[in-house]
């Protein structure tokens, strides 16, 4: 939380500067709620196993939570715009299976095949918008569509069957590697929330995002393009998907056309963890990353203290429930 | 009747940094209209949200018929009597008019299943009690702005309402349905049910109020009993100083240029026919018309808010293909809307980005990142010439009074600084004081080259500023006159006028 101003509208940032009130505005910021509840299930964990405050750790959370955190990026601008889409944990999928494909059944070098790997998120994320947005399906129902006939589309393509054993590239080590033992993969994670921070909320088209959810007649009146807007957001949510599964090939040297499901409503959880409106209209980057921290940080302290997988997964509802309900109050208090 | 059914003791109540209430103490006797003025941000709202249980007091008491209570929230003020009527009523638009008017905890009927017909009878009496003429099984949806207010005042006596508080409810309704609310606080009195009525137009309050009490920053500065108050002596109260009503001069710097031309413009839908209008460089052309005329419709098919069926659109001599807002604004045409909340502003933003929002692109630099110290700088300058009071620009515009967030409405036009601005109802809402500097401001933004179509349900704003008026009636243009030939009387009757043939 370098910048001093994340959420639009709470904060006031040219107001007499004492050291009191800089720390009460601190507190005043939407981000702040998550915060604390991150710190709490940290402090949480801590008491509990000494294996979770590590930096190894710590580290692997951040990997581990890369994917769910990318897209989570995408997704709060899309439902900050007014939109969702369940398709992600397919086009998660989708796309990393096309890119195998290519190289393994056509000989495509991996980079050609990454190109047109993007390609495709773009046309899957038109298809999204254009139904939703031209069409005026409801983006819950459109996506709910898509979903599936993505994941279909991705058995069919791949027969079922996870595609492994490509030839040796830069690429994969390069998106999945490590870098002077840190992991590429919270590397890009990292760099995904700053480009998103800066696109979101440092440039017009962020400010369109957000008048367009809010109010998008005023949005209109006011000579944005909402419809152009929307289509943006699904696209770039579909291209973080894609992007999120490809650092996936790159770690894991595989990829399997079963994966990420189920994936898009943890999206949707981190997302709104990270306070951002389900209605649009509001929400920030900074928030995602906490919010998609939360999910990675119980998941892996779960996992620390030997809970089982039935219980873990419980255990994670009720984490969810948690956090936005001390969000939520944190967020009505501070008004 | 010289009870007091309701007393304020040293009310205070502030919101971080200001200070919306300060120790205002006052009483309101029972059966009595109480008329609560005063400027932009004094504080009524706030006021009259503390005592509905939608805001708590930081400090002081509130004495409901001798007894000291503390309301928590909305329910528990109703339950206690206190019923509050307000623009953003809260009707639900997907259900029928009995059942807006019953819907709560106490459905009447037995075993959970409601009781149509009694509640149908009953909602037929509370109508009668009211003496007004509604149809008890419209869909609300249906029922204008006049008649769901009259829904909610029937929802509040029958549930006993002792005390109704109106935070100014005549803002959108028509003149006739202005008169049926007079009769129905007239009703109420005889009923021994007091009221108390916010409002901009002093006239109204005049009209319906026992007393009338002033409030100015927060303060509370006195009251005015109906004998001695006139409008003069109100606002002079709210201000703290006179003010002057200014008349208009000729406006010599009109060209014969025009800048836009509507020929022909029909669109069945929305009952336009056959509409021509032209407005000249740096001309007010006001258009007076009773709700319901098609003034709105008129400027939203216009900006291409809704697809006209025939005729053409010329700017600057030019024809002009325009669907959507977005090419207006390319063609260099601004509108302001009429319904604030659900055409104008971004809820959940700040008052810098409501009134950065329409010139984003022009605060960004190449790379599409935005220059906040300009927003800050350019909206500095607004608040300043509007005299928008907040604390701060990141303040959210939900905060500011209803007033101050119609000026910043107006800001983001200025700062787009269309060739040609369309202002439906600029002025709703606007305390006296301001509606003159913005009065004075659109005849100053005709100086520097706008042009400019000012419509307005006030006859006496219409008269007082336009260079020209036409006058609308059931789609169609049924009056022009030059500023020195228009009266009220002329304008009255052109707004009235029967289609024929
Ligand atoms: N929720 C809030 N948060 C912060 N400030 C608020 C809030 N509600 C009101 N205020 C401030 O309190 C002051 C009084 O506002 P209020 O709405 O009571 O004014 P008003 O007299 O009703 O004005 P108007 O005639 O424009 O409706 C204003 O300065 C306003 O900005
Ligand atoms: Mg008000």
């Amino acid at each position: 939380m370098a910048d001093n101003n994340p959420q639009k509208g709470n904060l006031d940032n040219e107001s007499q500067i004492s050291p009191g009130t800089k720390f009460k505005e601190l507190l005043r910021k939407k981000e702040f709620g998550v915060f604390l509840a991150l710190l709490l299930i940290g402090l949480f964990f801590t008491i509990m196993t000494d294996r979770f405050l590590t930096v190894g750790n710590l580290m692997n959370v951040l990997r581990q939570t890369a994917v769910l955190g990318i897209i989570t990026v995408g997704m709060t601008m899309l439902i900050t715009s007014q939109e969702f889409d369940l398709s992600v944990g397919s086009i998660y999928a989708l796309t990393p299976i096309i890119a195998g494909l290519l190289v393994r059944d056509f000989g495509l070098n991996i980079w050609v095949a990454v190109i047109i790997t993007a390609g495709v998120a773009v046309i899957a994320g038109l298809i999204n918008g254009f139904i939703t947005v031209k069409i005026g399906i409801p983006s819950f129902i459109t996506t709910l569509g898509t979903m599936m006939f993505f994941r279909g589309l991705t058995l069919i393509l791949s027969d079922g069957w996870p595609i492994a054993g490509l030839p040796d590239s830069a690429f994969y080590s390069i998106v999945g590697g490590q870098f002077f033992s840190i992991p590429m993969q919270s590397i890009w994670f990292i760099i995904i929330v700053l480009i998103g921070y800066v696109v979101f909320e440092r440039s017009k088209f962020g400010y369109k995002i957000f008048a367009t959810g809010g109010n998008k007649e005023a949005a209109q009146l006011s000579g944005i393009n909402t419809d152009k807007i929307k289509m943006i957001c699904f696209i770039l949510t579909a291209l973080t998907a894609t992007f999120a599964g490809l650092t996936d090939l790159g770690y894991l040297g595989s990829v399997s056309p079963t994966q990420g499901s189920g994936l898009e409503l943890e999206v949707i959880a981190a997302s709104v963890i990270g306070g951002t409106a389900l209605f649009g209209g509001s929400g920030s980057i900074v928030g995602a990353f906490l919010g998609a921290s939360i999910m990675g940080v119980v998941r892996n302290g779960l996992t620390l203290i030997g809970t089982s997988a039935y219980f873990k997964q419980a255990l994670i509802g009720l984490v969810i429930v948690l956090a936005v309900i001390v969000n939520v109050k944190y967020t009505s208090n501070s008004e | 009747m010289s009870e007091n059914i309701i007393e304020f003791k040293d009310i205070t109540k502030n919101f971080g940094g200001t200070t919306a209430l300060d120790h205002v103490s006052f009483t309101v006797k029972k059966g009595q209209v109480t008329g609560l003025v005063g400027e932009n941000g004094a504080g009524k709202s706030t006021l009259v949200k503390i005592c509905g249980g939608v805001f708590h007091p930081d400090e002081g008491e509130i004495i409901l018929e001798g007894k000291k209570i503390s309301i928590k929230s909305p329910r528990q003020a109703e339950s206690m009597g206190i019923s509050f009527v307000h623009q953003e009523l809260p009707i639900c638009k997907n259900l029928n008019v009995v059942q807006n008017i019953f819907l709560g905890p106490e459905l009447p009927g037995k075993w959970g299943f409601p009781d149509k017909k009694y509640m149908y009878q009953e909602a037929k009496k509370l109508f009668d009690r009211l003496d007004v003429d509604i149809d008890p099984h419209k869909d609300v949806s249906r029922c204008s702005m006049g008649e769901q207010q009259l829904i909610m005042i029937a929802r509040a006596i029958s549930r006993d309402a002792k005390f109704i508080l109106m935070d100014e409810p005549t803002t959108a309704l028509s003149p006739k349905e202005v008169k049926v609310l007079y009769n129905v606080i007239d009703r109420l009195k005889e009923e021994g049910i007091s009221v108390v009525f916010i409002s901009h137009r002093l006239n109204e309050v005049q009209r319906v109020s026992d007393r009338i009490c002033v409030l100015k920053d927060g303060e509370y500065v006195g009251s005015l009993s109906k004998e001695e108050a006139s409008e003069d002596k109100i606002a002079s109260m709210m201000v703290g100083r006179d003010v002057k009503i200014i008349s208009k001069e000729e406006n010599e710097d009109i060209s014969d240029k025009n800048v836009l031309e509507v020929k022909n413009l029909t669109q069945q839908g929305l009952g336009l026919h056959d509409i021509n209008l032209e407005l000249k460089e740096g001309e007010i052309l006001g258009i007076a018309g009773l709700r319901g005329a098609g003034r709105t419709e008129l400027a939203r098919s216009i900006i291409g808010n809704y697809k006209i069926d025939a005729g053409e659109i010329l700017v600057e001599g030019k024809k002009v293909e325009i669907n959507s807002p977005r090419d207006a604004i390319k063609n260099g045409i601004g509108y302001l809307p009429e319904d604030r909340g659900a055409l104008g502003l971004f809820h959940k933003l700040s008052v810098r980005d409501n009134i950065c929002m329409a010139e984003i692109d022009n605060f960004a630099d190449k790379a599409g990142l935005v220059n906040r110290k300009k927003m800050n700088q350019v909206s500095e300058k607004y608040k300043k010439d509007l005299e928008i009071k907040m604390h701060s620009l990141n303040q959210n515009i939900i905060s500011l009074s209803g007033g101050n967030q119609q000026k910043v409405l107006i800001a983001r036009w200025l700062a787009v600084k269309p060739k040609i601005l369309i202002m439906d109802e600029p002025t709703r809402g606007i305390d006296v004081g301001t509606k003159t500097e913005i009065r004075k401001l659109i005849m100053e933004l005709v100086k520097q080259n706008f042009s400019i179509i000012m419509i307005s349900s006030e006859m006496l704003e219409v008269m007082a500023i336009s260079d020209r008026i036409l006058v609308m009636s059931q789609g169609r243009i049924s009056g022009e006159f030059s500023q020195k030939e228009a009266t009220e009387e002329k304008i009255m009757k052109a707004a009235v006028a029967e289609r024929t043939g």
